[in-house]
């Protein structure tokens, strides 16, 4: 069954066209990647997803429920979370912290019993459960060890684990991954690749990622939907994108076909 | 008739909102920085105008470019000793630092002037022209005269010439201006020394309204703001004709509605912001995501 | 456990402070309550501007109108002070929570001159209804009483000052520790990502904008009915830059840093006050006018210099030298430490 099912997106900036008539289906459990030349409409995909942009046409449904009809506050507690392309942690919380913050939609307690704090029982034990699960999920991670730490004096590879925590211990059903390996060395990446799969099958969670690195879409990916210029121009298994014309045309680019054509 | 006298004695006021309006605008375009001691620098320069007519015997005309001369290096070296070492630091810091300077430069002035109102002479004096019923005093003639030509003159100097061209591009992204060989230190350092002459002219303007004090710029420079929001903050012909609509307004409401003159400005500022952040000329930049 | 004990002792030495200090430092007793109802304020604004990261700086229009909500509550309509006080507080979140709504579209500079103008217009706009504030000229608020004992002196009131301080630092620092509180620094710090992680910046912000309202609303309310005398024209520009300095000075978003810079920039004038007048006796600048004008106003230019010190080597703000301080005793004694080591091997 399909847990997010795109149709007919257009997304315009001006008399820009950034995602063009976008249909896409992500089924529930995959591993799904998106993946395109620079400026292939990927991001914007992501951004409709977090309702950061308004699509011009189209519908978006995630779960069987309209997810246009939602704020960009409210995506995560339909089930969806994301990490994004240049890490966000918050700077001024603690690694432990920011697993609080994305336990948000979770906790709820409100500014009164927040004012009171742990005078309230219920306040107490919110603030224990998500702490609780906030350890479990640093612990899965392995980087327990950093969480007094404040993320900025971390290596950019514990941030992007941070940032993963921090998507996972919302309990998404979905979730989106903007460029994980961006920044990270060969066997870093192969490090992360496993991150995935194990975090997919422990989590029982659907994973979407937009990668500009192959090697990580083709070896983790079981499906894949290329974009090139706005429009889909493939969709299948790894080993039906590789060998299909359109994609091999769209990342060496028309010149080098024609060169070798000719 | 009468209204139409209120929309003059608003243009008025509103060129010397302008005026003010000017200096803040520029440092704003190409610094990034919003300069709470722009009217400091104002009261300041004015000051030495003063102190060039009444101590040295200096002639309004020559005190007036003598004043210029120095409100310019006043700019660069606050912008050297304070604003440049925090060119990284985040926006509050920089703001916090033109509060300090607000309250040095006033304090200093107090010190050295003293805290009692003084006369200020004008430019030009003599007889107010009439054209059919309506009366043009010369003061505010030459003050719409002095705020539309620093408008075109810096408007021209924005679009025409290299160092223009390269406020511009430093006023876009600082790095890639410095990338294709902008001195960009030396250009906020000019911006700030031109900065402070637009201050200065507008002190030394002003001055004969309000009265020379080291509060004269107080009010003056919140009607700045609200002149500057208005047009855009962003662009110069924005904020002359900002600050003459404020002006315009100001009076206009004052004169129906007399006890609202004053939290106009306030109000207008609040609601611009609101419904239309770019203003009546400028533009607003969005964060990409 | 010796912390605790010091926390004891300090809190002690606080309480009998204004039974044992002597006549003739009534002055202090005054400062003091000014200081800690201005640190109120502070404590406010460093949520809103410190944790959650709006610019206000038109703050005292807050405190200005609890002020006035208090005396009109007490003195005109003759509700008991003790309910009045909270009551302005929350009148005032109200008026920061409406607020907070068009500053939902600004943010920086924009938010900046905005809520300068805010500051500019709301004493305006109190003036204008003359039969509650009196006008430019103002109103005097009652003394209050409270179980049969009346507030009149500086040093009574100081407990009344203090009882409020210590509540709603305890508040403060719940807030700061709650979902609440790290929602607030969340958009301070990414409001792509808070976003993201389903915090509703329209919520949020304005919440931000409410309770720092309240806190300057309440100590509006205190201020009324200390001072006996208030007028719309008092809560402007000046002491909405001070409530700034304070928050800057001391540490943005800590509670101890708005106290801390509140005593500071409250005792700060006094103390140039004394050297001036010592300076001024001794007659050395009798004849100098420019001496004489420093005398007058000194401190202005110090807090400019202060502020602009601080943001340039000590971003963090004083509460940071505690830090800094403890840090550099550590490293000394573990460079002892280290030291030791090889010679004990020896």
């Amino acid at each position: 069954m399909a847990i997010l099912e795109l149709s007919g997106v257009t997304v315009r900036f001006g008399g820009i066209v950034a995602v063009n008539q976008l249909d896409m289906k992500v089924e529930e459990g995959t591993i799904h990647g998106l993946i395109g030349p620079n400026g292939a409409g990927k991001s914007t995909v992501f951004n409709v997803l977090s309702r950061y942009y308004e699509p011009a046409e189209g519908t978006v449904t995630f779960d069987g429920r309209n997810l246009l009809q939602y704020q960009p506050s409210q995506v995560v507690g339909l089930g969806i979370a994301r990490t994004f392309q240049n890490v966000e942690l918050f700077r001024g919380l603690t690694v432990w912290e920011n697993l609080m913050v994305g336990q948000h939609h979770n906790i709820r307690y409100g500014m009164f019993a927040a004012a009171l704090g742990g005078l309230l029982p219920r306040v107490r034990q919110a603030e224990q459960e998500a702490r609780d699960r906030a350890m479990e999920v640093l612990e899965f991670l392995g980087i327990a060890a950093h969480r007094d730490a404040y993320p900025q004096f971390l290596p950019y590879g514990i941030q992007k684990r941070v940032e993963f925590a921090r998507a996972l211990v919302s309990r998404p059903r979905l979730i989106l991954l903007d460029e994980p390996a961006a920044g990270m060395n060969p066997s870093e990446t192969e490090e992360l690749a496993q991150l995935i799969k194990i975090m997919r099958d422990k989590y029982e969670t659907t994973v979407l990622l937009v990668e500009h690195d192959m090697s990580l879409v083709m070896s983790i990916c079981e499906r894949i939907t290329v974009m090139d210029f706005g429009r889909k121009i493939a969709d299948g298994t790894p080993a039906e994108v590789q060998a299909n014309p359109a994609v091999i045309k769209a990342y060496l680019g028309e010149e080098e076909v024609e060169a070798e054509h000719a | 008739m009468i209204l139409a006298q209120q929309i003059i004695s608003g243009l008025a006021t509103g060129s010397l909102y302008a005026l003010a309006a000017l200096g803040l605008v520029l440092i704003f375009k190409t610094s990034d920085v919003v300069n709470f001691a722009q009217g400091e620098m104002a009261m300041f320069g004015t000051f030495i105008a003063f102190t060039l007519m009444m101590k040295g015997g200096v002639p309004y005309w020559g005190a007036f470019v003598l004043a210029l001369v120095f409100a310019a290096v006043f700019g660069m070296l606050i912008e050297r000793i304070v604003i440049r070492p925090l060119s990284t630091a985040p926006l509050i810091s920089v703001l916090i630092a033109t509060l300090g300077l607000l309250n040095i430069i006033n304090g200093v002035a107090g010190w050295i002037w003293g805290y009692d109102p003084k006369p200020f002479p004008t430019g030009i004096s003599g007889a107010p022209i009439r054209v059919g019923g309506l009366v043009f005093t010369l003061p505010t003639l030459l003050n719409l005269a002095v705020a539309l030509v620093l408008m075109l003159a810096f408007f021209a100097l924005f679009k025409y010439s290299l160092m223009g061209i390269a406020m511009r591009a430093v006023a876009e992204n600082r790095l890639a201006a410095r990338l294709v060989g902008v001195h960009t230190n030396r250009v906020l350092a000019i911006t700030w020394g031109l900065g402070g002459i637009l201050a200065a002219t507008a002190g030394i303007l002003i001055a004969p309204v309000t009265t020379l004090s080291i509060n004269m710029m107080a009010e003056m420079q919140v009607k700045a703001f609200t002149a500057g929001v208005l047009g855009g903050f962003t662009s110069l012909p924005g904020a002359v004709v900002g600050g003459l609509l404020l002006g315009v307004l100001e009076n206009l409401v004052g004169q129906f509605i007399p006890q609202l003159k004053t939290p106009f400005a306030f109000a207008l500022i609040v609601l611009v912001l609101i419904f239309r952040p770019a203003g009546l000329l400028g533009t607003v930049q969005r964060k990409k995501v | 456990m010796t912390r605790k004990l010091l926390y004891v002792i300090g809190f002690a030495a606080v309480l009998a402070l204004p039974q044992v200090l002597p006549e003739e430092l009534n002055w202090l007793i005054m400062l003091l309550d000014r200081a800690l109802m201005i640190a109120i304020v502070a404590i406010g604004l460093n949520i809103l501007t410190g944790n959650a990261g709006q610019i206000s700086l038109g703050h005292a229009a807050f405190m200005g109108f609890g002020a006035f909500v208090c005396y009109g509550l007490t003195d005109i309509i003759g509700v008991p002070f003790w309910f009045s006080v909270p009551i302005a507080g929350f009148v005032a979140a109200i008026l920061g929570w409406g607020l907070g709504f068009p500053a939902l579209r600004l943010s920086g500079h924009y938010l900046a001159i905005a809520t300068l103008g805010f500051g500019y217009a709301i004493p305006q706009i109190l003036n204008l209804f003359e039969g509650w504030t009196g006008g430019w000229t103002g109103v005097k608020p009652s003394v209050p009483t409270l179980f049969g004992i009346s507030f009149s002196s500086d040093r009574a009131y100081f407990y009344l000052i203090l009882v409020t301080l210590v509540v709603l630092v305890w508040i403060a620092r719940n807030i700061q520790r709650s979902a609440v509180g790290r929602a607030f620094i969340a958009l301070r710090d990414s409001e792509v990502a808070a976003q993201a992680m389903g915090i509703s910046l329209a919520k949020y912000k304005t919440m931000a904008f409410a309770i720092s309202a309240f806190y300057a609303g309440v100590a509006g309310g205190l201020w009324a009915h200390w001072l006996n005398y208030i007028s719309p024209g008092n809560f402007g520009f000046g002491i909405s830059i001070e409530l700034f300095t304070i928050i800057v000075l001391g540490g943005l978003g800590t509670v101890s840093g708005a106290i801390v810079g509140a005593l500071f920039l409250g005792l700060l004038p006094k103390l140039t006050e004394i050297i001036s007048l010592s300076l001024q006796r001794s007659g050395a600048f009798a004849d100098s006018f420019f001496m004489q004008n420093v005398f007058k106003n000194s401190n202005q230019v110090l807090t400019g210099v202060i502020l602009i010190l601080v943001v340039l080597y000590l971003p963090m703000g004083l509460v940071d030298l505690w830090r800094k301080a403890r840090v550099w005793w550590e490293t000394r004694r573990q460079a002892a430490g280290r030291q030791a080591v090889p010679r004990g091997v020896k």
